[in-house]
C-alpha cells in the first residue's frame, strides 16, 4: 500500500510486472541507501554527501542558467562561423559553469531552432567535453587540499538571503551561492567518511589488475554516473576515495573513462524524447565519448606513459594520484578531439543520413519544443521560423479560396498567369481546411508563447509575434468571407461586377506571390522594409472605396447600388487580408532586431499618410493632363 | 581636452550614447541607401516614354521622397536628442 503510494502503482494493474521491472533499480538504490543508513554512520556520511554534492550541482545549474543564459546565447550566437569557435565556447563556457548539460540544452535549442548548424553544434559539443576535464582539476587540487567545507556555512547563508530578494540576477546570484556552498559541503562530507572508512576497512583489498580489472571499473564509472546524472559525482567520489587510499590508481582511472562513456549514455537517454536536432546531437556525443573511452583503454599504457612524462613537466609529485588523475582525464578527451575533429564533417554526413527526421506530422509544430522554453533567445527564433509554416499553410488555403494553385503563384511567369481568370471557379471548404491544417498549428504556437518566459526587448519581439499569428489567422478568416462573393462573381455575365472582382483576385494573387518570396529569403535581406513598404503602397493604391474607383462605377450606373454594397464589403474583406498579410510579414519575414523596428516605425507611412499622397499625385496628374490637352487644342 | 575626445569618451562611457550612435549610423545607411533607390527610379522615369510607367514611377519616387522626408526628421530629431 505505502509503496503503492510512493510508486504510484495501482491495485492489480495488468501491466504490474512491467511497472516493477521498470522501477527495479530505483527500488534497490533505495534498499541500498536504507541499508547504508542502517548499517554505518561512516556509510551514510558518504551517500549524504553525494546527495548535497548532486543537489548543490542542481542548484549551481539553476542559479547559471537564470545569471548568464541572455549573455550565453549571445556568445553562441557569435561563435557559430567557425569550428574552432565553437570548440572555444564549449570548452570555455562548461569550465566557467561547470556544468555541461546547461552547454548541451543550449545548443539542442539553437540546433532545432536553424540558428546553428550540425557541424558547429558538434563543435560546442566536443568542446564542452574538454571544458569538464576542468572539473577535475578543481576537485582533485583545491577542494581537497582545503577545508573547503568551512566555506559552506557563509556561502550557503548568503546564498539563502539572495533567493530571497525580488530581484532576478540577484536570486539567481543566490542560487549559484547556494550549490557552491552544498557542493563544498558535499565534498567534505564524502572526505571525511572515506577517512573514517579507511580506518574499518580497506577497500583496495577489492582491487583488480589486468584487463578484467580495467573493463569491470569502467563499468562501474558509466553505472554510477548514469545513476546519478552526472560524472562530476563519479569524479569526486573516485577522487575522494583515491585520496583516501580506498581506492587504487589504475582502477580509478577505469572508473574515470566510465564516468565519461556514462555522461554521454544519460545524455543519449535524455535525447529519446527531443527532436531530431537534440538526437543527432546526442547520438554525435556518444560517438566521440565511446571512440574517446576506446582509444583510452586501448592505449592505456600509452597515456599512463604521458602522464607521467607530463607530471614531471609540471611537478606533479608521484604520489599525487589525484592530479595525476585529472591529467589523465584531461589527456584522454584532448586525444578524443584530435581524433575526432577531422572526421567531423564525415560524422555530420553519417548522422544526417542514418537518422532522417519522422515526416512532420500537420498538427505537430517542426521547430518549437518544450525543451526550448529554457532558451527564450533561440526559442523566439523558433517561434519566428513557425509562424513562416503557418503562413505557408495559410498562403496555400487563400489562394486557393481566389481559385488559384499555390504552384500557379510561385512560377516565373506569374505576372502573366495571375491575370489570366481562372479556367473553372471552385469552392473551397474553408472550414475543413483551417480545422486540419491551420488551427491546430496556430493553438500549439499560442500555447508555446503563454508558456515562454520573456521579459525586455524580448517581450517587445514577441508582443510582435502574437499580434502576426493573429494578423494571419484575421487574413485567413476574411478570405474565407470573401470567397461567397468571388465564386459569385468571377462567373458572373455582368462584366463591370466580374472584373471588378478579377482585378481583386488579381491584387491579392500578386501580393500573395511577392510574400511567399520575401518568406522564403533565408539571408538577412536589406531591401526588405522598402519592398515591403512598396507593398503597403500598392495596397492602398488599390482599395477601390478610397481611390475613387468605387464612386466612378456607381456614377456612371455600371453597377447596381446592391453590387455596390457588396463590391465595398469584399474591397474591405481584401483590403484587410492584404494589411495583416503585411503586417505578419514584417514580425516574422526577417529576425528581430530592435534597432531596424524602431527605425521602420520612424520612416513608416501609415496608410492614411500614403492615401493622401496618392490623391495628391492623382490631383496633380489630372491638372498634368488638363494642361497638356490645352496645349494640343489649339 | 578637447571636444571630439569628450565626445568619444561620453559615447564609451554611456550606453545610451552608444545606441543612440548606432541608430543614427544606421538610419543615415537607410536614407543613403533610399536616396540612390529614388534617383535610380528618377533615371527610369526620364528613360520611358510610356505614360504607365511614368505615372507609376512618378508614385513610387513621391512616397520615396515623403519616406526619406520622415526619416531626415528623425535624424534631426536624434542629433538634438544626443546634444540636449
Amino acid at each position: 500500500m505505502i509503496c503503492g503510494m510512493i510508486f504510484g502503482w495501482r491495485c492489480a494493474p495488468p501491466d504490474s510486472t512491467l511497472t516493477v521491472a521498470r522501477r527495479l533499480p530505483l527500488i534497490v538504490l533505495l534498499l541500498l541507501l536504507g541499508w547504508m543508513f542502517w548499517s554505518s554512520p561512516t556509510l551514510a556520511g558518504i551517500a549524504s554527501g553525494v546527495a548535497v554534492f548532486l543537489f548543490g550541482m542542481m542548484a549551481l545549474e539553476q542559479g547559471l542558467r537564470g545569471l548568464t543564459g541572455g549573455t550565453l546565447e549571445a556568445l553562441l550566437r557569435r561563435s557559430t562561423d567557425r569550428l574552432w569557435k565553437g570548440l572555444a565556447f564549449g570548452a570555455g563556457t562548461t569550465a566557467l559553469t561547470q556544468s555541461s548539460t546547461l552547454v548541451s540544452l543550449l545548443t539542442i535549442s539553437f540546433l532545432s531552432s536553424g540558428l546553428l548548424g550540425l557541424k558547429q553544434g558538434l563543435g560546442v559539443i566536443f568542446g564542452a567535453n574538454l571544458g569538464t576535464t576542468t572539473g577535475a582539476w578543481l576537485l582533485a587540487g583545491p577542494a581537497l587540499h582545503f577545508n573547503i567545507g568551512a566555506g559552506a556555512l557563509p556561502l550557503l547563508t548568503f546564498g539563502v538571503v539572495f533567493i530571497l530578494t525580488r530581484n532576478r540576477i540577484l536570486r539567481a546570484l543566490g542560487w549559484v551561492l547556494v550549490g557552491i556552498g552544498f557542493l563544498f559541503l558535499g565534498i567534505q562530507w564524502m572526505k571525511e567518511g572515506f577517512e573514517t572508512f579507511q580506518q574499518a576497512f580497506d577497500l583496495t583489498e577489492f582491487a583488480m589488475t589486468g584487463l578484467g580489472g580495467l573493463l569491470l571499473y569502467t563499468l562501474v564509472g558509466i553505472v554510477a554516473t548514469v545513476i546519478m546524472q552526472s560524472s562530476h559525482a563519479t569524479l569526486i567520489i573516485v577522487i575522494t576515495a583515491l585520496a583516501a587510499g580506498q581506492i587504487s590508481y589504475d582502477n580509478a582511472l577505469a572508473v574515470s573513462i566510465g564516468a565519461n562513456i556514462g555522461t554521454a549514455v544519460s545524455t543519449g537517454l535524455a535525447a529519446i524524447t527531443t527532436n531530431i536536432a537534440g538526437r543527432r546531437l546526442a547520438a554525435a556525443h556518444l560517438i566521440f565519448n565511446l571512440v574517446t573511452g576506446l582509444i583510452a583503454l586501448v592505449f592505456i599504457q600509452g597515456f599512463l606513459c604521458a602522464v607521467e612524462l607530463g607530471s614531471r613537466w609540471l611537478g606533479i609529485a608521484e604520489d599525487n594520484y589525484t592530479i595525476r588523475l585529472a591529467l589523465f582525464h584531461t589527456l584522454f578527451n584532448l586525444t578524443g578531439i584530435a581524433v575526432m575533429v577531422p572526421m567531423i564533417g564525415r560524422l555530420v554526413h553519417l548522422l544526417e543520413t542514418k537518422m532522417k527526421p519522422a515526416e512532420v506530422k500537420l498538427d505537430r509544430p517542426k521547430y518549437i519544443s518544450d525543451q526550448m522554453l529554457e532558451t527564450p533567445g533561440a526559442a523566439l527564433e523558433a517561434l519566428r521560423r513557425e509562424l513562416l509554416r503557418l503562413f505557408r499553410r495559410a498562403f496555400s488555403l487563400i489562394a486557393r479560396i481566389l481559385n488559384y494553385e499555390a504552384g500557379e503563384l510561385r512560377q516565373a511567369n506569374r505576372h502573366d498567369t495571375v491575370a489570366q481568370p481562372p479556367a473553372r471557379v471552385h469552392v473551397v471548404d474553408v472550414d475543413k481546411v483551417y480545422l486540419g491544417t491551420i488551427k491546430p498549428l496556430h493553438g500549439l504556437i499560442v500555447a508555446f508563447m503563454a508558456r515562454l518566459p520573456v521579459e525586455g526587448v524580448r517581450a517587445r519581439q514577441m508582443t510582435l509575434l502574437r499580434v502576426a499569428s493573429q494578423d494571419l489567422i484575421e487574413a485567413v478568416k476574411d478570405a474565407k468571407h470573401l470567397q461567397k462573393n468571388m465564386v459569385r462573381y468571377l462567373q458572373s455575365e455582368q462584366e463591370a461586377m466580374r472584373n471588378e472582382y478579377l482585378d481583386m483576385r488579381r491584387n491579392l494573387g500578386h501580393l500573395l506571390a511577392r510574400l511567399d518570396e520575401l518568406a522564403a529569403v533565408e539571408e538577412p535581406y536589406e531591401d526588405m522594409e522598402l519592398e515591403l513598404s512598396e507593398l503597403g503602397t500598392r495596397i492602398e493604391e488599390n482599395d477601390i472605396v478610397n481611390n475613387g474607383r468605387l464612386d466612378e462605377l456607381i456614377r456612371n450606373n455600371r453597377i447596381t447600388a446592391e453590387q455596390a454594397t457588396s463590391l465595398m464589403n469584399d474591397n474591405a474583406y481584401s483590403y484587410r487580408i492584404s494589411r495583416n498579410l503585411l503586417g505578419m510579414a514584417r514580425a516574422t519575414f526577417q529576425p528581430f532586431a530592435q534597432l531596424d523596428a524602431e527605425l521602420r516605425d520612424a520612416i513608416e507611412l501609415n496608410p492614411a499618410e500614403v492615401r493622401t499622397l496618392l490623391a495628391e499625385i492623382g490631383n496633380r496628374q489630372v491638372e498634368e493632363h488638363q494642361v497638356e490637352e490645352q496645349r494640343k487644342e489649339p | 581636452m578637447s571636444k571630439s575626445i569628450l565626445d568619444k569618451m561620453r559615447k564609451f562611457l554611456s550606453k545610451d550614447a552608444r545606441e543612440q550612435a548606432e541608430k543614427k549610423d544606421k538610419l543615415r545607411k537607410i536614407l543613403a541607401k533610399m536616396r540612390k533607390k529614388q534617383k535610380k527610379l528618377e533615371e527610369e522615369r526620364e528613360e520611358t516614354n510610356d505614360p504607365a510607367l511614368q505615372s507609376e514611377l512618378d508614385k513610387k519616387i513621391r512616397i520615396l521622397k515623403e519616406q526619406r522626408r520622415k526619416g531626415v526628421a528623425h535624424l534631426e530629431s536624434l542629433h538634438h536628442g544626443t546634444n540636449e
